[in-house]
């Protein structure tokens, strides 16, 4: 979940740095990111296509093809479960990251290097750094768990034509390249529809919208996630393909063990 | 054998074009194939007589082959690897990398085929590895391994990940010829090579493993009984060449990584008999990553690790990391090039020996990836290392994929 729905909930509030924040104020943004996570509950398992496109501030681009595949979480203190294997370009065809969310504590990660054959258990302390060159960082893809910020309600406004909840999120875990993140979700249908970024000096970093929601269901994915790096010019675009909500995976294949069987 | 490996190559190749046209309407059918040509030049003259001077060239033929059922429960792969050596014979070979049939249950999945197996944690050398021959005609570092035929069964359950390997037929290691740099003081002789076990080279083989993880803590326990990859070489004095011998070997290893936010504590161990010979072979280590470093994206990594191996000379293959310290570094760019640097060096605390190399990659455009790597050997008075003191060498790879 973490990669595709990416920054769903991600929520939280500055509590310290706003003094006009009140417990009010709290309470409703978690309320709202919590009626965001529940409207997803329940989608069991999911596989998707992604196409990755890098584009540079003159315009040349890059594309990589990857999958998502995805386990719904279980049990308390634990996130989705993802395995996201590479498919081009060629060098790095069949290489995989394997993620075990955690709310509080920190990720499980392991990769899968094909050239040896090797399972590698990796640190997942790694928040600000680039994901594969684009312009999601690693924490991006993991900040989709409800709980790994603190949220605070801000306003409720028409953004892009849509009329939008708007919080303030603040990371809870360590490490976070962001001072603060503005999370849009409309008030329709509660998905995740923009977030603004800013770095740990309060200069605006990036925006991410997700774009062209699609139901399936109970439950909705954006089909297209647009990133735009402000200081480089630099954009990444995550366009899906058709999700598939019964794959036939188990529990297994997003074991350590599965990675070396893809 | 080669001969063999021809076969197998070809047959595999007709196989997989005959599934590419059938299956091509299959979601799950991918076939990635690779050309390679490289350059090596050295730094110094040859040191024995006969050896090539000059640079070398080689073009590279491989890719993958992999199929998956639409439900999921049979998985085939094939990666034929071939390399064509411009100026030596002895490196111009084939071999089936990969080449198996999988088939999948619910908590267990069995496999049929010629495949490759990572055992282990560290980074330097991995001392409780032992599925696969290595492939010592690639490089002089033996990082690259043969396929092993082998019959593999492997169940998840609740209590960790068991599997069982029976290997019905040994590989003997291909060494390089007298004209070939990055040579033993002498050459080998493979046509003299003899078997401790009953059948030779048609001795099966047995290996175990356990694995399991404890929140930050990955653990393996291993079993292998068979034939010793590497050869016990002895020199006969009256041909002046190295005969090898291939000898019965038992060995538990344990393998043990730690991950505790940036750090990653390693350890590997095994407690090795070879013929007559029984000793303890051991690598620990950690490595610490400093994550986009100044904001910059790129991460850079240093890795300190500690060789051990009390074995006797004489009585069982040898090895130069009986005492030593591996120091390195990864630096990953994360830019859309994959840019990466991976640079190390093993230094002997007795002899003062230092083998490095430093291995560069980025992508160019879409579809080549540039390599340069460059080895070398500062043997002082190691006796195992000074046949490699000449040959410092750098290799630029261009790795193109289809």
């Amino acid at each position: 979940m973490e990669f595709f729905k990416t920054l769903t909930l991600a929520t939280t509030i500055a509590v310290a740095s706003l003094a006009d924040i009140s417990y009010a104020d709290t309470a409703r943004g978690f309320a709202i990111a919590e009626r965001s996570d529940l409207s997803d509950r329940g989608f069991g398992q999911s596989s998707v296509d992604v196409t990755m496109t890098l584009t540079n501030r003159s315009g040349a681009s890059t594309t990589r093809a990857l999958r998502i595949d995805t386990l719904e979480k279980s049990g308390r203190g634990n996130g989705d479960r993802s395995l996201i294997q590479f498919f081009s370009p060629g060098d790095v065809d069949g290489t995989a990251l394997l993620s075990h969310a955690k709310i509080t504590a920190t990720d499980d990660q392991w990769l899968f290097l094909p050239g040896l054959s090797r399972v590698k258990r990796i640190s997942s302390a790694n928040k600000s750094g680039p994901f594969v060159g684009s312009e999601f960082s690693f924490e991006d893809l993991t900040i989709s768990e409800l709980g790994k910020f603190e949220y605070s309600y801000l306003e409720t406004r028409v953004v892009d034509g849509v009329e939008m909840d708007i919080l303030e999120c603040t990371p809870a875990y360590s490490r976070s390249g962001y001072s603060r993140v503005l999370c849009h979700f409309d008030t329709q249908v509660h998905q995740a529809r923009k977030f603004v970024f800013f770095d740990r000096g309060g200069q605006q970093l990036k925006t991410l919208t997700l774009e062209n929601y699609r139901q399936y269901g109970s439950v909705w994915r954006p089909q297209r996630q647009r990133m735009v790096n402000h200081l480089t010019g630099k954009t990444t675009v995550l366009d899906f393909g058709r999700f598939d909500f019964n794959p036939g995976l188990s529990g297994r294949d997003f074991e350590p063990s599965a990675l070396e069987r893809l | 054998m080669r001969r063999l490996i021809c076969l197998i190559t070809i047959g595999g190749a007709c196989l997989g074009a005959f599934l590419v046209a059938t299956a091509s309407a299959a979601q799950d059918l991918r076939f990635a194939p690779e050309i390679a040509i490289e350059a090596t030049a050295f730094s110094s003259e040859p040191q024995f007589a006969g050896q090539h001077d000059g640079p070398t060239g080689a073009m590279i033929l491989t890719g993958d082959l992999s199929w998956r059922s639409a439900g999921r429960s049979f998985q085939f792969v094939l990666e034929p690897y071939a390399r064509l050596d411009a100026q030596d014979d002895d490196r111009t070979y084939g071999d089936l990398r990969r080449g198996y049939v999988r088939y999948f249950a619910d908590r267990w999945d069995v496999t049929l085929g010629w495949d490759r197996v990572f055992w282990g944690v560290v980074e330097s050398v991995n001392v409780v590895d032992v599925i696969n021959q290595r492939d010592a005609l690639e490089n002089a570092d033996l990082d690259e391994k043969l396929g092993q035929p082998m019959l593999r069964f492997s169940t998840q359950t609740d209590l960790g990940v068991f599997d069982i390997y029976y290997m019905p037929r040994f590989r003997e290691r291909a060494f390089v010829g007298a004209e070939s740099r990055n040579r033993l003081p002498a050459p080998v002789d493979d046509s003299r090579a003899t078997f401790d076990r009953d059948g030779g080279s048609e001795a099966p083989d047995y290996a175990f493993r356990y694995a399991n993880r404890f929140g930050a803590v990955d653990l393996g326990l291993t079993y292998f009984h068979g034939t010793s990859r590497a050869p016990l070489l002895t020199l006969d004095g009256a041909t002046g060449v190295f005969v090898p011998r291939y000898q019965e070997q038992r060995q538990i290893g344990l393998d043990l990584q730690y991950t505790a936010d940036a750090w990653l504590w390693k350890l590997e161990l095994a407690d090795v008999e070879i013929g007559d010979d029984a000793f303890i072979a051991g690598v620990g280590g950690l490595e610490y990553t400093f994550f986009d470093v100044g904001g910059s994206g790129r991460d850079i990594g240093i890795i300190g690790e500690y060789l051990y191996d009390d074995r006797t000379v004489g009585l069982s293959p040898s090895t130069p990391f009986d005492d030593d310290v591996f120091l390195g570094t990864r630096i990953t760019w994360n830019d859309t090039q994959d840019t990466e640097l991976l640079a190390g060096a093993i230094i002997d605390r007795d002899t003062r020996a230092t083998q490095f190399s430093a291995e560069f990659q980025r992508r160019i455009g879409d579809s080549n990836l540039l390599e340069i790597e460059l080895r070398g050997v500062d043997a002082k008075t190691d006796p195992l290392l000074t046949a490699l003191e000449d040959d410092t060498s750098m290799t630029v790879r261009w790795r193109r994929f289809f």
